[in-house]
């Protein structure tokens, strides 16, 4: 059995849902932010936009990200301009896929948390003289913790199960961008059954885990202003 | 210093149009049945909501002008406001809710004993009774030194008991506090107890002071004609609407 095999696109998964989740609650909190307390243009538009990653096929989305992360692409020409280097097939390049991927992940459970968050209070605290920048940080945040939590642990297990729009986008670079889902898929490829089932073990485990700290959380924790 | 206000906002049943004014060490009562406007004067007031017209002016600054369009943010009208249905922040204990907005931090520990919270201090904002949180709103508001404190139907969710006793600490820290103080109020008898002057308001518009002498002999007449006044110890509230509709028209 070769260690680094097993160990190598484990630890890729673990860098890139931790990447995708710390971008994704800055990212998520303000795009939230904006749908829960600003007039947003065209509304119904970027909230569809921002979900559709549920419903598209990986692959879909995977195409689309490969055109625009591609030389060729927006994103591609723009990252090329500004590092002088290539977007697709980097660990780079697959956090930035995984932003897109996971984004309704992180905000659903954040505008959910931030609407169960009373007017009134939020109005108090503006009354008491706080900007709505440090309202936010003093105010909703705190009261939104078990949202935080949610969109945390969802964003995560999202992009630690990844597989069509890495694969698209990233490749299967080994110590790049080869993720464990994908490692699973090329160990069961070449009939390498007790790698794929070390890392399904660990993947299934962590997911398990996870999910279990979700529901408890959803459950029994004060979140927001429903006790 | 005085707060006036000459306001007009188009709401969804009528418009309101009120002028007031409330000087230092006054307390102002609004008084009116429920939508009526009242809620909407503080909100346009505190800055919460935009009036469509007019001017609102504190001592020598202008908070709202919608000729000259300018609106000062909320955040810096220097106000503080006591909302009907508390709007404490639930991730704060009884004391971190009162010092939120407090420079001064013996400040915020002497008027929560002064209203006999000062034992909750680590009690959480949302385990407390409503007598309690009503107190912990009051102080929160005085812990910051308003220029100017709003009260939007501050008893009207208390016990008769804790109602009369806050009722009377409000009146006896009017003189101290020295600030403009509006109130707002369904509540008659609290308006005429608590208000240096009280402005009836009815669909958003002011009625002038004869009408309270109406309202009053309304209800001797109508809700309690068996008593020769308004009972001090009694809660009877004044339906405004039936009033008019019998007595004004």
């Amino acid at each position: 059995m070769d260690t680094g095999s097993i160990l190598f696109p484990l630890w890729i998964s673990f860098k890139l849902a931790f990447a995708t989740t710390v971008v994704l609650l800055v990212i998520g909190s303000f795009l939230a932010y904006l749908l829960v307390y600003r007039k947003v243009p065209g509304r119904a538009m970027v909230e569809a936009l921002i979900s559709l990653p549920i419903v598209l096929p990986p692959t879909v989305l995977g195409f689309y990200l490969l055109i625009a992360m591609g030389p060729k692409g927006p994103l591609g020409r723009a990252w090329e301009n500004l590092f002088g280097s290539a977007l697709l097939f980097t660990f780079t390049g697959i956090v930035i896929a995984s932003i897109f991927y996971s984004l309704p992940f992180a905000v659903q459970p954040l505008k959910a948390a931030f609407s169960k968050i009373d007017r009134k209070v939020l109005e108090n605290a503006y009354v008491l003289g706080l900007s709505p920048t440090k309202a936010f940080f003093r105010v909703i945040i705190p009261n939104s913790t078990a949202g935080f939590a949610a969109a945390a642990i969802l964003v995560f297990l999202h992009t630690m199960g990844e597989f069509g729009v890495i694969l698209m986008v990233g490749g299967s670079i080994p110590g790049e961008t080869r993720v464990a889902s994908i490692a699973v898929y090329e160990a069961v490829e070449s009939l390498r059954y007790r790698d794929a089932w070390i890392m399904s073990g660990v993947l299934a485990l962590l997911s398990f885990t996870f999910l279990v700290i979700t529901n408890t959380l959803s459950r029994g924790t004060y979140d927001g202003f429903n006790g | 210093m005085a707060l006036t206000a000459d306001i007009r906002k188009k709401l969804k049943h009528f418009t309101l149009d009120v002028s007031l004014s409330c000087k230092d060490g006054e307390i102002l009562s609004i008084v009116g049945p429920s939508g009526s406007g009242k809620t909407t004067i503080l909100r346009l007031i505190a800055g919460l909501d935009s009036p469509d017209e007019g001017v609102i002016t504190c001592g020598d600054r202008t908070w709202s002008d919608s000729r000259r369009r300018v609106a000062l943010p909320v955040q810096k009208r220097g106000l503080a406001m006591v909302f009907q249905d508390f709007a404490l922040f639930p991730h704060c204990s009884v004391f971190k809710n009162v010092c939120f907005a407090a420079e001064d931090k013996s400040l915020a520990e002497n008027l929560m004993k002064r209203f006999g919270i000062w034992h909750l201090k680590e009690s959480s904002s949302h385990a407390i009774s409503g007598g309690e949180r009503q107190r912990t709103a009051i102080c929160q508001a005085l812990a910051k030194e308003p220029e100017v404190l709003l009260m939007d139907e501050p008893f009207s969710a208390l016990d008769p008991l804790t109602r009369r006793s806050l009722r009377i600490g409000l009146a006896e820290m009017k003189r101290e506090l020295a600030i403009p103080i509006i109130h707002v109020t369904h509540d008659i008898k609290e308006a005429l107890f608590l208000g240096d002057e009280i402005v009836p308001v009815v669909k958003g518009r002011v009625f002038h002071k004869w009408l309270l002498q109406f309202m009053l002999k309304a209800q001797d007449l109508s809700i309690c004609p068996d008593r020769g006044g308004i009972d001090a110890e009694g809660d009877v509230e004044l339906e405004m609407y039936d009033i008019r509709r019998g007595y004004i028209r």
